[in-house]
C-alpha cells in the first residue's frame, strides 16, 4: 500500500514536472510581450526574474492623533521630506511558487517645534532639534504559492514569509551644535534613529485577483507578527561644563502586530497602459516599549490611503509604474503624501 | 580595371548617400512633428510653433553646509515653491528658433517658536505663514545651428537667453515682519549664453553643453520694514552631459548631469566669500503620442556645498503645431 502510495506520488511530481517543462518552453519574452498588465499572473512565472526598484518621495505634511484628528504640521512649519527606496527580488521556481526578497531604504528628517527661552540675565537660548531616520530596513524573505497553477481569470496567492533583523536598529550616537550670535545662544540637537526593527517576524500573506477583458480587480492582506522583545539603547545627554556629553543604557520592547489590507481596481486602457486605483489600510497594534524606564503603552496606529496610477509596458521586459497615495484616515501616526515611481524588469535568465 | 572598381565603388557611395538624403527629406510636416526627443531636428523647422507648459515643484528640507555635507535644516521652517511656465518655440528657419517663457510662480513659507520665559512661568506657541504668487522673470531667447545638422545626425548649437526681472522682487502688504506677501522675482537681468553639441546615433542620443549666466544686479528690499540694497548674484557657471535613449518607439529615458558653480553674490557693496557649487542628476522620462510630448523629471542633488540638496520635481506637456 505504501509503495503504491508513493509510485503515485512519484507520478505525480513527473507529471507536474512535465507539465512545468512543458510550459517553460515557451520563450519568457514573447510570454510578456502577449501579457497585457491585467492578465499578469500574482506570482511570477517558472523561471522568471523580476527586478524591482521603486522610489517614494513622501511629503510627510499632516499628523492624525489619537482620536484621529488631523494636524496640519505644514501650517507650523514642521512639514518634511522623506525619501523611501524599496528594492525587491522575485523569483519564479514554479508556475505556483515564488520566492522573494525585499529591502527598503529610508531617509528622512522629523523637525520639532523650535523653543526660545528667555532668562536674564544670560542671553537668550534657542532650541531647536531634528531626529533622523535613516538605514535600510529587515531583509524580508518570503514564498509565494499560487492556486491554480496557470492563470486563468483569477487567482490566489497565499504567502509566508520570514524577515531577518539585519539592519541596525540601535540609535546613532546624538550630536549638537551650540552656536552664538546675535545676542542668542542657539542648541541644535541631533539625534539619529535607524530603521531595523531588531526583532524576527512572521509574514503571513493572502492575495487574490479576478480579471476580465479589460478591468481586474485584487485584494491583498498581509499579517506581520514580531517573534520576541527587542532589546535597544536609549540616548540621555547632561550638560557638563559648557558641553553636553552623551551616555546609554539598555531598554527592551514589544512591537504591536501589523496588519494591511489592500484593494485595487485596474483598467486596461490600451494593451500597453493600465490605469489604476486603489484603497489601503494599515494597522499596527499595541505594543511596549521601557525607554522611559518603566513599561509603557505604545498606542496603536492606523492609516487609510487611496492611490491613483498608471502603468507603462515600456518594452515586454521593463515596465513603469507611478502612482500617488493620499492619505484619508489615521491615528496616532505622521502621514505622508507619496509619489512613488516603479520600475520593474523583467528575465528569464536560464531560458 | 582599378579605376573601374574605384568609379563604381564611388557611384555606390553616392547613391547610399542621396539614398539616405532622400530618406531624410521625405520625412513630412506631419511625420516631424511627431519626432521624438531624441530623433527631433536640432531646432524646429521654418514655421513649427511648439507649446509647452510646465510645472515644477521643490522644497526645501536639506541643505549641504559648507563642508559639502548634507544636512537636514534644523529649524521648523517649511518652505515650498511651486512654478508653472507657459513656453512658447518658434522655427524662424530651419537653423534658427525662437523661445519666450512666462512663469508663474508660487511661495509658501511656514514657521513656529515656543517662546518660554521662566521668571514669568510663561510659555506660548507663535506660528505665521507666508506666500506669494505671480508672474516671475520672464525669458527670451533664442537657439541657432552653428553647425547645421548633418546626416550623421551631429550638430552644434549657440543659444543666448535674456531674463528680465517682470516678478515682483520687494515684499508688499506688509503689515509686520510675519505678516506680508513674499517676492516672486529675482529683480536682476541675467544673460545667458549656452553652447551645446549634440549627436543622434538612433535609438541614442548624446549631448555635452556649456553655458554662463550672466547677472547684472539691481536694488530690492532684503529686510521687511528695510530700504532697498543694491546686489549682484554671482555669475553661474554650467556644464551639462546628456546621454538619452529611446526604450520603444514613443518613450525615452533622459539621463542629465549637471555641474552648478555660482560665483560670489554681492549685497550692498560686500562681497559673500561662500563657496558654491552642486552635481545634480535628473533622469527624465519623456512619451511621444503623435505631436503630444509629457516629459516627467525629478533633480537630484548629488554633491553640493552651500546648496539646497532638494529634489525638484517637474512635468511638461508640449504639442507641436
Amino acid at each position: 500500500m505504501g509503495i503504491r502510495l508513493g509510485t503515485i506520488a512519484l507520478m505525480a511530481i513527473l507529471m507536474t514536472g512535465i507539465s512545468f517543462s512543458g510550459h517553460t518552453q515557451v520563450n519568457g519574452d514573447s510570454l510578456l510581450a502577449n501579457e497585457r498588465t491585467i492578465d499578469r499572473p500574482l506570482n511570477v512565472h517558472q523561471g522568471q526574474l523580476r527586478m524591482t526598484m521603486e522610489y517614494d518621495l513622501m511629503v510627510n505634511s499632516t499628523q492624525f492623533d489619537d482620536r484621529g484628528n488631523s494636524l496640519d504640521l505644514s501650517e507650523q512649519g514642521l512639514t518634511n521630506i522623506g525619501h523611501a527606496l524599496l528594492l525587491e527580488v522575485n523569483y519564479g521556481f514554479f508556475e505556483f511558487l515564488q520566492a522573494s526578497v525585499r529591502l527598503r531604504h529610508l531617509q528622512e528628517g522629523q523637525r520639532e517645534r523650535s523653543t526660545t527661552i528667555i532668562a536674564p540675565p544670560g542671553d537668550p537660548i534657542n532650541i531647536t532639534q531634528v531626529t533622523e531616520r535613516a538605514g535600510w530596513s529587515d531583509l524580508d524573505l518570503s514564498l509565494g504559492f499560487k492556486v491554480p497553477f496557470y492563470t486563468q481569470q483569477y487567482d490566489f496567492v497565499f504567502t509566508l514569509g520570514h524577515s531577518l533583523p539585519t539592519s541596525a536598529h540601535e540609535p546613532g550616537e546624538p550630536g549638537h551644535t551650540i552656536e552664538n550670535q546675535a545676542g542668542f545662544q542657539t542648541i541644535t540637537y541631533r539625534f539619529r534613529e535607524r530603521t531595523g526593527s531588531g526583532v524576527r517576524s512572521w509574514l503571513l500573506g493572502l492575495q487574490g485577483k479576478i480579471r476580465g477583458d479589460r478591468l481586474a480587480f485584487s485584494a491583498n492582506a498581509n499579517y506581520r507578527v514580531y517573534a520576541g522583545e527587542g532589546t535597544s539603547i536609549a540616548w540621555s545627554g547632561r550638560l557638563n561644563q559648557g558641553d553636553i556629553t552623551y551616555t546609554h543604557r539598555p531598554y527592551a520592547f514589544q512591537l504591536g502586530e501589523e496588519m494591511g489590507l489592500q484593494l485595487v481596481v485596474e483598467y486596461q486602457v490600451f494593451s500597453f497602459f493600465t490605469l489604476f486605483s486603489g484603497y489601503a489600510s494599515e494597522r499596527v497594534s499595541e505594543g511596549w516599549s521601557g525607554v522611559t524606564g518603566r513599561r509603557v503603552l505604545v498606542p496603536s496606529q492606523q492609516l487609510s490611503t487611496v492611490h491613483l496610477g498608471a502603468e507603462v509596458l515600456a518594452t515586454p521586459r521593463l515596465w513603469i509604474n507611478q502612482q500617488v497615495s493620499i492619505p484619508l484616515s489615521g491615528q496616532n501616526r505622521l502621514v505622508p503624501l507619496t509619489f512613488s515611481t516603479r520600475i520593474l524588469y523583467n528575465l528569464f535568465p536560464f531560458q | 580595371m582599378a579605376c573601374l572598381r574605384l568609379y563604381i565603388l564611388l557611384i555606390g557611395l553616392i547613391a547610399f548617400s542621396s539614398l539616405s538624403a532622400q530618406v531624410q527629406e521625405e520625412l513630412t510636416p506631419l511625420a516631424l512633428k511627431q519626432t521624438t526627443i531624441i530623433t527631433e531636428p536640432a531646432t524646429l523647422k521654418k514655421g513649427f510653433l511648439r507649446l509647452g507648459a510646465a510645472f515644477s515643484f521643490s522644497a526645501i528640507d536639506k541643505f549641504f553646509d559648507d563642508n559639502a555635507e548634507k544636512r537636514f535644516l534644523p529649524e521648523n521652517v517649511w518652505a515650498r515653491s511651486s512654478l508653472y511656465i507657459l513656453a512658447l518655440q518658434y522655427g524662424l528657419s530651419d537653423r534658427l528658433q525662437a523661445l519666450v517663457t512666462i512663469p508663474f510662480r508660487g511661495e509658501f513659507v511656514s514657521q513656529s517658536f515656543t517662546l518660554e520665559i521662566p521668571s514669568s512661568n510663561t510659555m506660548t506657541v507663535t506660528s505665521w505663514e507666508l506666500s506669494g504668487s505671480g508672474l516671475g522673470d520672464m525669458e527670451f531667447g533664442f537657439s541657432y545651428q552653428l553647425v547645421p545638422e548633418n546626416f550623421a545626425r551631429r550638430a552644434v548649437l549657440f543659444s543666448s537667453f535674456l531674463t528680465l526681472p517682470t516678478g515682483r522682487k520687494d515684499p508688499t502688504d506688509i503689515v509686520d515682519e510675519t505678516n506680508y506677501t513674499l517676492p516672486i522675482g529675482n529683480g536682476e537681468v541675467i544673460w545667458e549664453f549656452e553652447l551645446l553639441w549634440r549627436r543622434v546615433n538612433y535609438p541614442y542620443f548624446y549631448s555635452f553643453a556649456v553655458s554662463y549666466d550672466f547677472k547684472f544686479g539691481g536694488n530690492k528690499v532684503f529686510d521687511v520694514g528695510e530700504d532697498p540694497l543694491p546686489f549682484q548674484s554671482g555669475s553661474l557657471l554650467t556644464l551639462n552631459g546628456a546621454y538619452n535613449f529611446h526604450l520603444n518607439d514613443w518613450l525615452a529615458v533622459q539621463n542629465d548631469m549637471f555641474y552648478f558653480s555660482f560665483g560670489q553674490d554681492e549685497l550692498n557693496g560686500q562681497t559673500n566669500d561662500e563657496q558654491r557649487w552642486s552635481v545634480q542628476y535628473v533622469p527624465r522620462l519623456s512619451i511621444q503620442a503623435k505631436r503630444l510630448r509629457i516629459n516627467q523629471s525629478v533633480g537630484f542633488v548629488l554633491l553640493g556645498r552651500n546648496v539646497s540638496a532638494d529634489p525638484t520635481y517637474t512635468a511638461i506637456v508640449q504639442y507641436i503645431f
